[in-house]
């Protein structure tokens, strides 16, 4: 047995056994009976163990370089070190599909082993059988336009080898798996939406989807942030978000699903917002299908746009179909749909409702201005694109709409009396003045300050909120304000998860700030041994190096950095800048080096050298302040989701209690 | 809903809107060829525009002292010279490499801010007597 024969056998019988998977739900949620049911629900493991199987003869064939495979003779090479073969079966276009479809077979699985516990033999059949559906589409895609496996009649010698810019960094290894966790990850919420709109129960579904959309909004913001040092680790502008529309097919179903998780609080606590979390979620889903159209049909051009091809129409026709599977359902259920009570703006799930609107329609504005080149050419026939400018202008304001929603909503009553919201509200707004004065003093611009203003404002309204709560256990209970403390974080681990993220989000916006605004770049052309004196530093070009490296060529100049001022606190070192040639590619790869410090990062890019003689090489240093920080956000607001999901041991012992109680 | 809500939803909408609409026609920004800009020369002056073309042979000429770097962009029937000093890396650059440079029209020469090199795979270099169009194809197909 080949490894490419083994993969195609394997996908074909995922391909068969999703759709028998299919047949099986439909006829369970027809006719009602278990043991259709149960059928579904063992398929579901044979699909998974089929996809791995799939995914597994991918990588033999990769490993033991069988050019006769058509993905590893158009993507791998001999001299691929060992860690790049790992990695390629997502370096492409059908490898990251069958990657995309086998972490779909797993999450069904996982679904499947749900049934008869949470989820109930009412929405069991549907559930199961939107998630084979999704599964089917992928597998036919690969099975009859995208093949990974394609028998290459004469095998090369040696494969055209893994895109460099994707081999460039390690970081290939953990951001696609990460985005795709958490893209295949929202197919769960959308299942149990489009379950629970069938069975026509609209309440008992939200708790465990909004467990699910956690789980997948975790693994996505994971994803953006690996994604953020990715790309300012390799591309070399000193930049971590540019709006390219790569960049906004992951952020959108992002906010779609963080307006979610905001809403669907309301519906658990108050029976409130339940077509809004419908649409929320459908929306949320159909926004990664959106994207995976987006980057791989061709339409819109982008740094990271995969090849262009039959697979777009394809994507296409499924993003309409989920839109109009998950649309129909709730023009149908909105009917039905009995809201428990009214809503008043000036509450929490007032200001959770005005949340989740300002990330939906942040949505709506970078699917907007994502499609809008698209719409001019078919109205005019002119080729245009959308910059940076026009996102970055418009995500500002919304940007501290959010961050002042954010600090208000969890104050707000649920319980809380009229006259101590009035009080902590007045000192969060306080803390705000002072933030922004104090930014001003220091001549800061009027964004930046205002940034600070609104870190202190919601660092005040967390922290309002964990004392009153300590102080009121403290007393009541009469222990020490440390145990109360870490009593409360215990036993309200959901609320004080949310805090943890709020405060990385509030951190986010601060590091966004500052080194946005304050980025400097100078250039410079050295000779050897020359000494280039700039922002606190000296930097002498040490040498102008080759090095032949196992699968690629890389031209090394070596510099040392001293630091001359306090400006230039923490930059001391040697660097090693550099500029990778990949054979597969016409020009070269520039590598930055960076050197970290929580005050400012520095940032060498080798730009151009002296061919013939290796005389003279231009560099160029980024100075950008607090970079930092942005990356200790982004693992503080993971851990704060992480805190969230934890199982705690008495999580654990009331939801196995809890499956009857769910309907 | 109560009136003043309402008069709240519609001052927010109006002000996202002006903003979203605003600033989608003031950050369009044109994608031509030479060709392209030939024909509508005054029509992409002095505003933001992305050239796309092939580097000339012959024209590629780097000062490492004002780290300027000159050269010519081609799609077989017209050429645009084209001044950048420092975005991209200029040992990105190679003759008859696809390039998309990002900036405006100065009298007869474009002055870029911003490089996006492709960085194509495959790499095919034009033929004589190809369309403007077929360049085009060339240039975002190596993308």
């Amino acid at each position: 047995m080949t490894p490419g024969l083994l993969g195609g056998l394997s996908l074909l019988a995922a391909l068969i056994f999703s759709l028998l998977g299919l047949a099986l739900a439909v006829l369970a949620q027809l006719l009602r009976d278990g043991r259709y049911l149960e059928a579904a629900r063992r398929l579901s493991a044979l699909t998974f163990a089929a996809a791995l199987l799939s995914f597994a003869a991918l990588e033999w064939a990769i490993l033991t370089d069988d050019f006769s495979v058509s993905y590893v003779a158009g993507h791998s090479s001999l001299h691929n070190p060992l860690w790049v073969k790992l990695v390629t079966p997502w370096a492409a276009l059908e490898g990251s599909i069958l990657l995309w479809a086998m972490l779909q077979a797993a999450y069904t699985w996982l679904v499947g082993l749900r049934v008869g516990k949470s989820l109930d033999s009412w929405r069991a059949p549907s559930a199961l059988g939107t998630l084979f559906a999704v599964q089917v589409f992928f597998f036919a895609v690969m099975v009859f336009v995208a093949h990974p496996f394609d028998a290459v009649p004469n095998p090369p010698p040696d494969g055209r080898g893994t895109n460099p810019l994707l081999q460039n960094h390690w970081m290939m290894a953990v951001h696609p798996v990460l985005m795709y966790l958490g893209f295949v990850g929202l197919s769960v919420p959308f299942a149990y939406a489009v379950a629970a709109m069938v069975a026509r129960r609209y309440q008992s579904w939200i708790v465990e989807t909004r467990w699910w959309t956690l789980v997948a909004w975790g693994f996505l913001t994971a994803a953006i942030f690996t994604g953020k040092w990715w790309s300012y680790e390799i591309l070399g502008w000193g930049g971590y978000w540019a709006w390219d529309p790569v960049e906004n097919a992951s952020i959108i179903p992002w906010l779609l699903a963080t307006a979610f998780l905001h809403t669907a609080q309301v519906q658990e606590r108050k029976g409130l917002f339940k077509g809004w979390n419908f649409a929320f979620i459908t929306l949320a889903f159909a926004a990664t299908v959106f994207g995976t159209f987006l980057t791989r049909s061709g339409v819109i051009q982008s740094v990271h746009a995969f090849a262009s091809g039959p697979v777009g129409a394809w994507f296409l026709l499924f993003l309409l179909g989920v839109l109009a599977g998950g649309l129909g359902l709730l023009a149908r259920s909105s009917a039905e749909i009995r809201e428990a009570g009214e809503v008043r703006w000036a509450s929490r799930e007032g200001a959770l409702l005005a949340g989740a609107l300002f990330f939906g329609t942040f949505a709506f504005v970078v699917v907007l201005g994502t499609l809008w080149p698209l719409l001019v050419e078919a109205v005019s026939g002119a080729k245009v694109s959308i910059g940076a400018p026009f996102f970055n202008q418009v995500s500002a304001p919304l940007g501290v709409f959010m961050l002042l929603l954010m600090g208000i909503g969890p104050v707000l009553p649920w319980r809380h009396t009229q006259a101590q919201v009035q009080r902590n509200l007045l000192a969060m707004l306080l803390a705000l003045g002072v933030g922004l004065l104090i930014g001003l003093g220091l001549g800061l611009t009027l964004g930046v300050s205002l940034a600070i203003g609104l870190f202190a404002y919601n660092l005040t309204a967390i922290w309002l909120m964990v004392a009153q709560g300590v102080r009121e256990r403290a007393r009541s209970l009469g222990i020490s304000s440390s145990q109360a403390l870490l009593e409360l974080a215990a036993s309200h681990k959901r609320r004080f998860g949310s805090h943890i993220v709020h405060f990385g989000v509030a951190l986010a916006a601060l590091a966004i700030a500052f080194s946005q605004t304050y980025r400097v770049t100078e250039q410079k052309t050295l000779s050897l041994g020359e000494t280039w004196q700039t922002r606190g530093l000296e930097v002498r070009l040490l040498a102008i190096q080759a090095r032949e490296e196992a699968n690629r060529f890389a031209v090394l100049a070596p510099i040392e950095v001293r630091s001359t001022s306090r400006e230039g606190w923490g930059a001391d070192g040697r660097y090693q800048t550099r500029l990778n040639f990949y054979p597969q590619m016409a020009s070269p790869i520039a590598t930055p080096v960076v050197r970290y410090t929580p005050y400012n990062d520095y940032y060498f890019v080798l730009m151009q050298f002296d061919q013939e003689k290796g005389q003279w090489a231009t560099l160029k240093l980024i100075v950008t302040p607090m970079v930092w920080w942005l990356w200790v956000a982004g693992f503080v607001i993971v851990l704060g989701t992480l805190y969230i999901l934890w199982p705690s041991g008495v999580r654990v012992a009331g939801s196995k209690a809890a499956p009857v109680a769910g309907d | 809903m109560k009136p003043k809500y309402l008069i709240a939803l519609v001052v927010v909408a109006g002000a996202l809107a002006y903003l979203v609409f605003g600033g989608l026609g003031q950050n369009l920004v044109y994608f031509i060829t030479p060709s392209e800009y030939y024909q509508q020369i005054d029509r992409y002056q002095n505003r933001p525009v992305r050239l796309g073309g092939l580097v000339k042979p012959g024209t590629l000429e780097y000062n490492p002292q004002t780290l300027e770097l000159r050269f010519v962009v081609t799609d077989g029937v017209k050429d645009v010279p084209v001044r950048s000093s420092g975005a991209t890396p200029p040992a990105l650059f190679g003759e008859n490499r696809g390039v998309v440079v990002e900036g405006r029209f100065q009298g007869e020469a474009f002055v870029s801010q911003n490089l996006l090199v492709k960085h194509s795979e495959t790499y095919q270099a034009p033929k004589e007597g190809w369309t403007p169009e077929e360049v085009r194809k060339l240039i975002e197909g190596t993308q």
